[in-house]
């Protein structure tokens, strides 16, 4: 006993990042596809984005950076893709300075699968637009309920909002039929809750990282939030419930789904150190060597 | 008066802007929009503030050679680099920028770099126009051609310039000359900037994460009281639930709706326990808010001027 002991004590920070790094890779070549039960805080998201009449405005808020790409960008491109195949018409913004390239790197990606799938091109202007980076947060969300044009007046190129197919004829944010937030952080999907289903009224949904999620669950539960995709596992949802639908999309990436097998290796990894260390405390405390 | 002053003014702004959530309506709204508007130009102000803050910081660090000061040289630099290009070129992926100006008729360059022009001008020579318009501009008529070429370098390196980024080609005419100006799109240094060191950095610096966690984990998840072991408790179900192996560990059907399964448990945990426990946070913040604002407006809370 005393040597299985002393061996647990003996793993030390190199040989958990060590064990770490392969539990994250192994997964990725030798993937365990186990299945994906969508969670019914993301099928909500799907079947109000399924309901939404084709040629509907939708509003999309990229509030993250590259750092919560991994865990946002997923869902947005999910999201995206679904909206795309429905002939939704796509306005998309930003409260965070890396927001736009991130929906310029997401939409490129779809821009490939639309024209190799159904030969179709998504067209700047027409099908989406992307405007730009404010400073102000929540008093941005707070004025485009009154005044959508007048408070993001241009977009990424500095054409002027008025001036843009897509969002000549939006006045408020009443316009759109649901509004969807990927957030990091603040300014993000509170803000909007806060704000625009409050006080406009109108639908608001979207994907929070993982560690964000527990502080927005209550919005949730009290009907504030239509739907929540929480972390890569709300991308992996999303993306199962799309290819579903949608089986071509299957064969292109979706980070979301390929990202399950080392999150499901790395979850059981952290459990199994936490219950060596308790053993090593347990017995310590046994043995009087700790309080 | 020193402190009257600031103290009405912060009174009336508190009070116009609670005012116009019970009334929306002229005046209040207009003046609400007001308000909006400053504070969105305060907002940018206060960024402008961060990076001045920054750079007194970081200049003290390096004058007075404090720990790390090396450091502080490379922020400074790159804030520079990163500012001063944004500024120039803008943030965009691409810009148009001009690389030659010729005179086709005599054969004379009127701008671009000695290195680059012969190259460009024979890589005219087998320019394929994939759109050509006419417009008018400033009395004179101009031929916009947008088409692929190659351009081949001294050192016999070929740039394509396929249908996916055209050259564009403007060609204006009079008696005396046939100007040609051939604009191609280049990439901005902020976008180099953003793609190639920001993204990597960040997201390294994201993935980082796992390895403390899991290191963090194992040195300090001890279960040394009740409360902690239920903390444990619960952490193990919340990631086991989270994922899809949570599935593999099978479930226990006790009636149609009650189904108990690590998923099942975790949502529940979610649903009821957190909420509630995130509500509790919530409505306390809410409340000493609520507070703190009316002690601002009334001025019994003065901590903003500063000082003591």
């Amino acid at each position: 006993m005393n040597i299985f002991i002393r061996l647990l004590k003996s793993i030390d920070r190199k040989f958990i990042f060590i064990i770490t790094f392969f539990a994250v890779v192994i997964p990725m070549f030798y993937p365990l596809y186990l299945p994906i039960i969508p969670e019914d805080s993301v099928r909500s998201i799907f079947k109000k984005i399924d309901a939404i009449p084709e040629g509907s405005k939708i509003l999309m808020s990229f509030d993250y950076d590259p750092a919560s790409k991994p865990e946002c960008h997923p869902m947005a491109i999910a999201n995206l893709r679904h909206a795309f195949k429905k002939n939704l018409k796509i306005v998309i913004i930003q409260l965070w300075p890396f927001g736009g390239a991130m929906a310029t790197e997401a939409i490129d990606e779809l821009k490939k699968e639309f024209k190799e799938i159904y030969n179709r091109d998504i067209i700047y202007g027409d099908d989406y637009c992307i405007l730009g980076y404010k400073v102000g947060g929540a008093i941005l969300i707070q004025q485009s309920g009154k005044d959508f044009n007048g408070t993001f007046m241009e977009d990424i190129d500095g054409k002027k909002a008025s001036e843009i197919s897509l969002t000549k004829d939006v006045k408020t944010i009443k316009d759109f039929e649901l509004v969807l937030s990927y957030s990091a952080g603040d300014p993000g999907i509170k803000q909007w809750v806060m704000i625009v289903d409050a006080q406009y009224k109108v639908p608001v949904a979207g994907g929070v990282t993982a560690v964000t999620a527990p502080e927005i669950t209550p919005y949730l539960n009290s009907g504030q939030l239509l739907g929540l995709m929480a972390g890569l596992r709300g991308a992996a949802d999303y993306e199962t419930l799309v290819n579903k639908k949608y089986p071509p999309f299957k064969k292109y990436v979706n980070s979301g789904t390929s990202g399950m097998d080392p999150q499901n290796i790395v979850h059981l990894m952290i459990i199994i150190f936490i219950i060596i260390a308790n053993i090593i405390y347990w017995h310590d405390k046994k043995m009087g060597l700790v309080r | 008066m020193k402190r009257g002053i600031p103290l009405l003014i912060v009174f009336f702004t508190g009070m116009i802007w609670l005012t116009q959530y019970f009334i929306p309506h002229y005046p209040f709204n207009k003046v609400m929009n007001l308000l909006s508007d400053w504070m969105k130009i305060i907002a940018a102000f206060a960024m402008v503030l961060g990076i001045l803050n920054l750079l007194r910081v970081n200049f003290i660090k390096i004058s007075r050679k404090h720990y790390n000061w090396q450091y502080s040289i490379i922020l400074i630099i790159a804030l520079l680099i990163t500012i001063g290009f944004g500024c120039i070129q803008g943030i965009t992926e691409n810009v148009d920028t001009t690389i030659l100006v010729y005179n086709s008729k005599s054969n004379e360059v009127i701008s671009s770099s000695i290195f680059v022009a012969p190259a460009i001008i024979e890589g005219l020579k087998n320019f394929k126009p994939i759109s050509s318009e006419d417009v008018e501009k400033d009395g004179k008529k101009e031929t916009i051609q947008k088409g692929m070429m190659d351009i081949t370098t001294k050192n016999g390196k070929v740039v394509k310039y396929t249908d996916s980024n055209p050259v564009k080609r403007i060609i204006v005419k009079d008696d005396n000359s046939v100007i040609e100006t051939v604009i191609v799109k280049t990439g901005t240094v902020g976008h180099w900037i953003y793609k190639n060191l920001i993204e990597h950095l960040s997201s390294t610096m994201f993935s980082l994460l796992a390895f403390f966690i899991a290191s963090a984990a194992f040195r300090a998840f001890r279960a040394k009281s009740f409360e902690a072991m239920l903390l444990l408790g619960s952490a193990f179900i919340v990631m086991l639930g989270k994922v899809p192996i949570g599935d593999v560990f099978g479930k226990i059907e006790i009636h149609e709706k009650i189904i108990i399964s690590f998923p099942s448990i975790q949502v529940w945990l979610m649903n009821y326990v957190n909420t509630a426990g995130q509500r509790a946070i919530l409505l306390g913040a809410a409340i000493g808010i609520i507070a703190i604002s009316i002690k601002i407006i009334i001025g019994l809370e003065r901590t903003y001027f500063g000082g003591e």
